[in-house]
């Protein structure tokens, strides 16, 4: 952890940032109940697993949207979120590839 | 936690706070009474006068009233209802298609069927779809989105309201400075509000963005997780329509309603049924929906059940409290509605969703009060720079107008469309169109009044209406039990209604005076001060 002097404020960049947060976020919370539905116990169409699947979408969502407020810059929030959102659906693709029955 | 982090917090919960919060203000007043739908149905429903003991059965006779009802009334047959009263009675009951109108059926004395057309008002109805899309027009799927993306700032304002109160939690959170800063004290009230309701609040935000937005997230998941087959699972695993299975030629007469509860009643004993809703009567692939409700449990609108009302073999029973049926993700899927509704628990849960819902309407309107003080000029601050008179910024003045305009005139809507349902009941034809009417009508009016007065005198005024309106509920009631000649009536079993409003009518009075008093004694440099009121 570096000095809070050597931090450098938070720029502002609301609109680069906002806009990072509300996709970067959809995309998380779509790969987070992907993997909900394919690494849990049962079949992905077992009774009633698509229902908690979308409730994980709004947590994760408004989760990572109050994030991305926390990066210094639009710039580093696009390129933090989208690359957990590459891992995310490669992790969802491997999922569906091995877990599908 | 840094200083310029929580600067940057307090700019979100600013902004998320002021776009969302009249919507939120709108569906947390309706949320709040509709917490009581059913009171609210009984208490807009006249009692029939020539049927009065009649409208009511035994259960024994239900069988007969069923299938003299679908020979007679083939409308019928699309949906009816069984309601089941105290002491082992009944009531069928339907729609007629596209009407307002309910048709009760009953047998008399010699056996034979007689029914009894009533209007009912759906008032109650219409403020759980405010409630639900906090008026925004354009219809009830559009409503629901919108809410949907108001919930997601809601959620954000939630997430940095905490952040920007956690470093003074402690210092903050049980004072309550009552003085002459008055916004300290309006601050205080937010906070302390805002942060011991916070589950609740946590709850309905994340609830309503997947009410709001779950076409959309299925829509992207079916694609991305589910190769196109979720219509299919979601179709086969519907818990209010199913097609029952039944054989082709095959007999479609009904089982009597004591045998579906006798079926029900084995596999979730302390399950108590309510009322079953037949669909597609008389003909194969009919089903049978049975309604109740058991506190003890988390249960989606507080339980029901789907069966094949000719073998009485369950369709679906996955949201039936207490029966062996639901998986753990049925349970969570309970559990998320229940929550949001408050269907759990019974009546301490119901009450305590009602003032938490009425805390929540008050938690937005003092937000946008605490942004209009931040943004008024202070009188010694500006005095300098402004020659004739203070003038305060149009953007305070504009959300000004606009919080008493929305808020009152939603509140005043609500009590003179419900009061409505009993003062017209009979005398208009259509009456869900005059319930829109005139809540838009008084909610519209306010916000113009609000404009046109400026936000200080408008308030004073806004809130002698709201306190009028809520009146002519207990007075509908009144007039009824004095002059029933007048067409109106006074149901003991739905005083709390009256009741209610009363005192409803008696805060408004309260802050109708304190409000008078303030924009006559006020400082002049406030939004809310008379003299100011209209130079914009």
């Amino acid at each position: 952890m570096r000095p809070a002097k050597e931090r450098s404020a938070p720029s502002r960049d609301w609109l680069s940032k906002t806009l990072a947060g509300v996709t970067g976020g959809f995309g998380l919370g779509i790969a987070a109940s992907g993997l909900l539905v394919f690494l849990t116990p049962g079949a992905p169409d077992v009774q009633n697993k698509f229902q908690v699947a979308m409730w994980l979408v709004p947590p994760v969502w408004i989760g990572v949207m109050s994030a991305s407020f926390m990066f210094r810059s639009g710039l580093r929030a696009w390129a933090w979120l989208g690359g957990a959102n590459i891992a995310g659906f490669a992790m969802l693709a491997l999922a569906r590839h091995f877990f599908t029955r | 936690m840094r200083s310029d982090v929580i600067r940057v917090y307090k700019t979100v919960h600013t902004w998320t706070g002021i776009v969302a919060g009249l919507a939120l203000f709108i569906a947390f007043y309706a949320g709040a009474i509709t917490m009581f739908k059913d009171t609210l149905d009984d208490w807009v429903t006249p009692p029939s006068p020539a049927l009065e003991h009649a409208q009511t059965f035994l259960l024994q006779q239900a069988p007969a009233v069923m299938e003299q009802t679908l020979v007679a009334y083939p409308a019928a047959r699309r949906q009816f209802t069984l309601r089941l009263g105290p002491a082992g009675t009944a009531s069928l009951s339907w729609r007629p298609g596209g009407q307002s109108q309910r048709v009760t059926a009953t047998l008399n004395a010699d056996g034979k069927l007689e029914t009894h057309t009533q209007g009912t008002s759906n008032a109650a109805r219409f403020i759980d779809i405010l409630h639900m899309t906090a008026g925004i027009p354009g219809g009830f799927s559009v409503g629901m989105g919108v809410m949907g993306v108001v919930s997601l700032l809601y959620g954000l304002a939630l997430v940095s309201g905490v952040i920007v109160l956690l470093p003074s939690l402690v210092k903050d959170l049980f004072a309550l400075r009552v003085g002459k800063n008055l916004k300290r004290m309006w601050l205080d009230a937010h906070n302390v509000v805002g942060i011991l309701s916070l589950p609740f609040h946590v709850v309905m935000a994340l609830s309503v963005v997947a009410f709001g937005l779950n076409d959309t997230i299925f829509a992207v998941q079916d694609r991305v997780i589910y190769s196109g087959t979720l219509d299919a699972t979601m179709t086969a695993q519907n818990p209010y329509f199913a097609k029952a299975p039944g054989e082709p030629g095959g007999s479609a007469s009904l089982l009597p309603p004591q045998q579906i509860l006798a079926a029900v009643k084995q596999r979730a004993p302390e399950f108590k049924p309510q009322e079953l809703s037949y669909r597609g009567a008389g003909a194969p692939g009919a089903t049978v929906f049975v309604r109740g409700d058991d506190p003890r449990y988390l249960a989606r609108s507080g339980g029901f059940a789907l069966l094949d009302p000719v073998t009485g073999r369950f369709l679906n029973a996955q949201f039936l409290p207490g029966a062996a049926d639901g998986n753990a993700w049925s349970a969570a899927t309970s559990a998320f509605f229940a929550l949001h509704f408050g269907s759990y628990g019974g009546a301490p849960v119901q009450w305590g969703y009602f003032f938490l819902g009425l805390a929540g309407a008050f938690l937005f309107y003092s937000g946008n009060l605490l942004w209009i003080e931040s943004r008024r000029k202070l009188e010694r601050r500006e005095a300098a720079a402004v020659t004739s008179g203070l003038k305060q910024r149009r953007a305070a003045y504009f959300m000004a107008a606009l919080t008493v305009g929305v808020t009152l005139g939603c509140i005043a809507g609500i009590s003179a469309t419900l009061a409505a349902g009993k003062w017209l009941n009979g005398r208009v034809a259509d009456m869900s169109a005059w319930h829109a009417w005139i809540y838009y009508t008084v909610f519209l009016v306010s916000i113009a009044w609000a404009f046109l007065r400026g936000a200080a005198r408008g308030s004073v005024e806004l809130l002698a209406l709201a306190t009028g309106t809520t009146l002519l509920v207990p007075l509908a009631s009144i007039v009824g039990w004095l002059a029933p000649s007048t067409g109106l009536w006074f149901e003991p079993s739905t005083v709390g209604v009256d009741v209610g409003a009363a005192i409803a009518a008696g805060c408004f009075a309260w802050m109708w005076r304190t409000t008078a008093r303030r924009v006559a004694a006020g400082r002049r440099d406030s939004v809310w001060a008379g003299a100011l009121a209209v130079d914009k």
